[in-house]
């Protein structure tokens, strides 16, 4: 909420003054009445209007409880006094409010009358209207005349009215405001990531959608993971995180994560909040139901189920979800109930709902094995097996790197990029000429190289397997084979 | 504790900055780090360059370039001095000057001397918050002025060395600098101050004439400032100039420690002003006051940094040297270090300690941000006893040390009080004292009979370090990633790892280290009454005041409508004790066996299911008739008579686990009738963390 707006201006004569302000009597107070101010302009006004080093720049000060927020422009020019033509439009905020909203509309107002000064010296020109009254003077303000103070009544009153705005100073210039607040910038957007559209895209008739949305927008189901999605659609893998990160950014979308049966999900607090939610339920329900008679991962008893779960069994089967429960195991259990229910559809609604959450699997190697390289590991401990450790390397930027460079080279000289290398080359620049070299046969091990990358208890089992292309259960397998050393596995 | 840091590090800090005025106006005394990690923007400003032609110098990087520059420059032009002296002249651009023109010092990519000036607000900020942001920067302090007449203190005692009337002003600087066992030369050093100052002054102006005309403004209400804007480093310097040894010192009217934090953290920079900047302040006002602190420890980094600029020390030396010779420098060292990992800093100032922090989010484990800490909690120490004990400076018998003493994570506060007889109060007040300062956690009472799952933000990254430290502890123990890896499998009860009676005191220790260190949490057990469909269905078959008008908008009683069709239709009720017989040859290994086997009973539970009571504070007609139902149904007596006490938990949001303690039951006899009611499916559980 604007607690006012005015418009100051540093004068020859006196120094840092206030023409114009909104409400009137807001900061300088009126020769005739006696009413309290928000805040006292001697003492803020070194930064109202400050060194010129600090002007055309986002510039506010918070005191008295009310926050300042100014943009302090400094006009150099020969045709003023000094040389200089400085001033500040203000907005008063209490202090406690939020500016992130504001820091825009500020620039944009401070930008908007440096127009009207820079172009037609109107802000020049105003002061030398006769019967311009300056803020605090007796007859304050004098509507009819100048066009700062209308200006400054129809921002503040609009503001605070729609927190929009829309000004006619004249034939040219409009003022447009509106108040957004600034959307959180997403995090990172994984290759093992599935992202789900939650909104519909503007169709590309109205909007030009860039190439690798228009490439990819037809994978995007929330089943297919980004390295999967840029497969299929052949885009690169960075451009469809890019692309994935800019819908998270203007909400369009949400991540989850990769559904498979390994998975394992509990219950959140906000489970409580879902019993209680009858609208949610019943949403559920219909989300979440599917004919028995194709539901492939029922067993079909010959008894007569309805096409909707009950509420009560959704309840009974969240709570039953737990620490440790495979999605495999859950379904094994619950058969019967489930026969009518997409587990998929079960899953990702508690996690698009945020009552349930993925508990992922992660691995650390304890103990070296013979064959891996002394550059993976440090064994730190004695040659007892508990305090023999290894520390396999967290740098996975190598790869990466690699994998880069290794694709420039291929496209710039017109090699065909066999899907097959990929994880042959994400192993390391020691391996890359070796996995060119050796053909199949030495394919176990450079992926026991790789999986090693990965063995630090930083990566999730997802992730290993979106980089490997592997099943979890393969590569669960190929850890515990005992070729890598001791692997502990666990979930989190 | 290594993720709740990080999440506390978050606070953007970038720089710690100490500015004092006295006569001659603010100055820039000592900054940490010396350069800070601000990226000058790129974009040159028109502005700026219109101030000083100069500006491609200043960038921070080419800093020890300049320096080396400057020891070859062995020809004194008659304006370094004047730029020697500016506070960070000497850290930021070394004494590369042009012949006419000076380099002004620029931090954070803006020149000191305008930064200065920006930082020392009139009096009406005196001890109040200063915040301002500039273009990304949030510089945020609590300004501390001198007395109206210019005291310190309010006593009078050192009125001499602080009388800020110009006319007593000289000879009370040398009393000052006396005292202070500094040189005695200082006499005819200030006298060049007071002559030079009116001379000098005209010789910058031209360079900022514009400048001077507007700042003159800012300082109109402290009396000296106007005419001592330009004569701050102009008269210092050339008292640098003329002797080795000299210190100027003015009587020192303000002084304002300012954080610069970066501007998108808006929740950070209150809580750093509260915690620490306000404290801080606050301390060393005390500190002034008592013994005029502030003002030796900033004359200390005032010499330091001109016999730097004689000797053409190098940054990285004239730094090592303030941080070992001013306790102040150190302070606000340690002050940047600590806070801006988000750690807590312990300082000395004027001998006695302090120490600063922002408090973590809820002083909690963020997990269950709800819980807070009560007399039913418990507190984990998150060091060892010994150590705290020897940390702490109030003495064996303290009531603190006592407790910590006695302390194990196994008892509630209240036990604890109990047993030391002290009031639950002053046990709550010192577990509060111990979450503050970050020696302990509040937790729910470690049990083994609780389940414990390991930590979606367990610090997996520390089990390599931590596992020495483990196998030392624990030998002849499960290892730490064999721990980890049992607690991540399905949930059990803590006890059934132990394999006899005789584990448990170490098994409890292994659970105690593992929550300290964040790996392992408690996954918590709640529950909703469940009235199952056959009991409901003897509800709806023995016809009762039945459904009125009113409940008929309750969603469970359509439930239950239908229900009643489709029992009457074509089905029988399955007897409840051939029920309870099956899952009675269940073990309670998952809390849902019985649930499900409920439903898997009933095929029909598609069409009609148990009813779940999900508010039983405020039950509808049908579910307390429910309730009524269920009470009457449960076989045992004694399980009958705890249902009362019980009920109000089972809302979906009440650990079940806190249950016995809060209500002054018996942890086993809750356990049995909580048994008693999942097995007769009275009850739909679920656990989380």
């Amino acid at each position: 909420m604007l607690q006012a707006i005015f418009y100051a201006r540093f004068d020859l004569a006196k120094g840092p003054s206030i023409i114009h302000q909104h409400p009137p009597n807001s900061v300088i107070p009126s020769a005739t009445t006696q009413d309290s101010t928000l805040l006292n302009f001697n003492d803020i006004s070194a930064y109202v209007i400050p060194d010129y080093e600090f002007c055309n720049l986002p510039l506010s000060i918070a005191t008295h409880g009310s926050r300042m927020l100014g943009y302090p422009i400094s006009i150099e020019d020969t045709k003023y006094a000094r040389n200089r033509f400085t001033f500040n439009v203000c907005f008063l905020l209490d202090e406690e409010d939020d500016v992130r909203p504001w820091t825009q509309v500020v620039k944009k107002t401070a930008m908007f009358f440096r127009a009207m000064e820079e172009e037609s010296s109107l802000l020049d020109v105003e002061e030398e209207l006769s019967g311009l009254i300056w803020a605090g003077d007796k007859g304050y303000p004098a509507k009819d005349i100048g066009i700062v103070y209308p200006l400054l009544e129809a921002v503040f009153e609009q503001m605070n009215a729609y927190k929009e705005v829309c000004v006619r100073v004249d034939d040219l210039r409009v003022l447009n405001l509106r108040l957004s607040r600034p959307r959180e910038i997403p995090a990172e957007v994984h290759g093992w990531d599935v992202p789900l559209l939650t909104r519909q895209l503007p169709s590309p008739a109205q909007w030009t959608w860039d190439l690798a949305l228009a490439k990819i927008h037809p994978h995007i189901d929330g089943i297919k993971h980004v390295r999967r999605i840029a497969e299929l659609a052949d885009v690169e893998i960075r451009l469809v995180k890019r692309t994935v990160r800019e819908l998270l950014y203007h909400e369009r979308a949400i991540l989850l994560d990769i559904f498979h049966f390994q998975a394992i999900y509990a219950p959140t607090a906000d489970f409580a909040w879902f019993a209680k939610d009858a609208a949610m339920q019943e949403e559920c329900a219909n989300y979440i139901a599917v004919d028995p008679t194709k539901n492939g991962l029922a067993i079909h008893s010959d008894h007569q189920t309805s096409p909707t779960p009950t509420k009560e069994t959704i309840l009974a089967l969240y709570a039953s979800l737990t620490p440790g429960l495979t999605v495999q195991d859950f379904l094994l259990a619950k058969q019967t109930e489930l026969s009518n229910i997409d587990i998929r559809r079960f899953i990702t609604f508690g996690v698009i709902k945020g009552f349930l959450r993925r508990i992922h699997k992660y691995a650390l190697a304890i103990t070296s094995s013979t064959h891996i390289t002394a550059a993976a590991i440090e064994p730190t401990g004695g040659s007892s097996s508990p305090t023999k450790t290894t520390k396999p390397r967290t740098d996975d930027a190598i790869p990466r790197d690699i994998d880069r460079a290794w694709r420039k080279a291929a496209l710039s000289s017109g090699w065909a990029t066999p899907p097959q290398t990929e994880k042959a080359l994400a192993t390391g620049s020691g391996s890359l000429s070796k996995s060119a070299r050796s053909g199949e046969g030495s394919n176990h091990s450079e992926s026991d190289e790789l999986a090693r990358h990965y063995l630090n208890g930083q990566h999730c089992l997802d992730e290993v397997c979106v980089n490997m292309h592997a099943s979890e259960r393969k590569i669960v397998e190929r850890l515990q084979s005992g070729r890598i050393g001791e692997v502990l596995l666990f979930n989190r | 504790m290594g993720s709740t840091n990080e999440s506390a590090a978050a606070n953007g800090l970038i720089a710690v900055l100490f500015i004092t005025r006295s006569r001659p106006g603010p100055r820039l005394n000592f900054h940490y780090p010396a350069r800070p990690q601000w990226p000058i923007p790129v974009k040159s400003r028109k502005e700026r360059n219109a101030n000083s032609g100069s500006d491609s110098e200043s960038d921070l990087a080419a800093d020890e370039a300049l320096q080396h520059k400057s020891t070859k420059d062995t020809v004194p032009s008659p304006e370094p001095p004047v730029e020697v002296f500016q506070p960070a002249a000497g850290l930021e651009s070394g004494s590369l000057a042009s012949k006419v023109d000076t380099t002004p010092a620029r931090l954070l990519g803006y020149s000191v001397e305008n930064l200065e000036r920006l930082l020392a607000p009139g009096k009406w900020s005196d001890r109040k918050k200063f915040e301002v942001c500039l273009d990304g920067l949030t510089l945020l302090g609590h300004p501390v002025y001198a007395g109206q007449d210019g005291k310190w203190s309010a006593d009078g005692k050192d009125s001499q060395v602080i009388d800020k009337h110009p006319g007593h002003a000289l000879p009370e600087t040398v009393d000052e600098e006396n005292e202070d066992g500094d040189s005695t030369e200082m006499d005819n050093d200030v006298d060049a101050q007071e002559e030079y100052q009116g001379t000098t002054t005209t010789a910058k102006i031209t360079i900022t004439a514009p400048e001077d005309a507007k700042s003159s403004h800012d300082f109109t209400h402290i009396p000296e400032s106007l005419d001592s804007q330009n004569g701050v480093s102009l008269a210092t310097s050339l008292n640098s100039a003329s002797t080795t040894s000299g210190v100027i010192h003015d009587r020192m009217t303000m002084f304002h420690v300012v954080f610069v934090v970066a501007a998108n953290k808006a929740k950070a920079t209150a809580d750093l002003y509260r915690h620490v900047a306000r404290k801080l302040g606050k301390a060393l006002y005390y500190c002034q006051k008592q013994t005029n602190y502030v003002s030796t420890e900033s004359r200390t980094i005032m010499t330091l940094k001109m016999k730097a600029k004689i000797e053409r020390l190098s940054t990285d030396a004239l730094y090592a040297q303030m941080l070992e010779t001013s306790q102040l420098a150190w302070a606000l060292k340690e002050v940047f270090d600590s806070i801006s990992v988000g750690r807590i800093a312990s300082i000395r100032l004027d001998g006695s300690e302090i120490s600063l922090q922002i408090p973590l989010p809820g002083t909690e484990s963020h997990l269950d941000g709800e819980s807070v800490l009560g007399a039913h909690s418990g507190i984990l120490l998150l060091e060892d006893k010994e150590t705290l004990l020897r940390e702490l400076t109030t003495g064996d018998t303290s009531p603190l040390a006592f407790f910590i003493r006695e302390h194990t994570p196994t008892k509630t506060l209240q036990k604890h009080a109990v047993n030391l007889g002290l009031p639950v109060a002053d046990l709550l007040y010192l577990a509060r004292h111990l979450i503050k300062w970050r020696k302990a956690k509040a937790i729910t009472p470690l049990n083994q009979r609780n389940y414990y799952v390991v930590s979606p933000e367990a610090p997996i990254q520390r089990v390599y370090d931590l596992m020495p430290e483990y196998a030392t502890r624990f030998a002849a123990l499960p290892s730490l990633p064999q721990m980890l890896k049992i607690l991540s499998g399905k949930p059990i009860k803590y006890v059934m790892l132990m394999p006899s009676r005789d584990h448990r005191g170490p098994y409890m220790s292994i659970l105690a280290y593992l929550v300290r260190h964040g790996f392992v949490v408690q996954l918590k057990t709640f529950a909703w009454l469940q009235c199952p469909k056959d009991l409901r269905n003897s509800v709806a078959a023995t016809p009762r005041k039945a459904a009125t008008p009113k409940s008929l908008l309750s969603p469970h009683l359509r439930a239950m409508d239908d229900d009643t069709a489709s029992v009457n239709s074509d089905r029988t009720a399955i007897p409840h004790a051939i029920l309870s017989e099956r899952f009675k040859s269940r073990s309670r290994r998952s809390s849902t066996g019985t649930q499900e086997t409920a439903v898997k009973d009933s095929p029909a539970g598609a069409v009609s299911g148990p009813l779940i009571i999900v508010n039983p504070g405020s039950p509808t007609h049908v579910e307390s008739d429910a309730i009524d139902r269920i009470q009457v149904a449960i076989s045992d007596e004694e399980v009958q008579r705890l249902v009362p006490s019980i009920l109000p938990y089972l809302d979906g949001e009440k650990v079940l686990e806190e249950l016995a303690p809060r209500e002054g039951l018996k942890r086993s006899h809750v356990e049995r009738a909580l048994e008693v009611l999942e097995r007769e499916g009275f009850l739909l559980t679920f656990r989380r963390i």
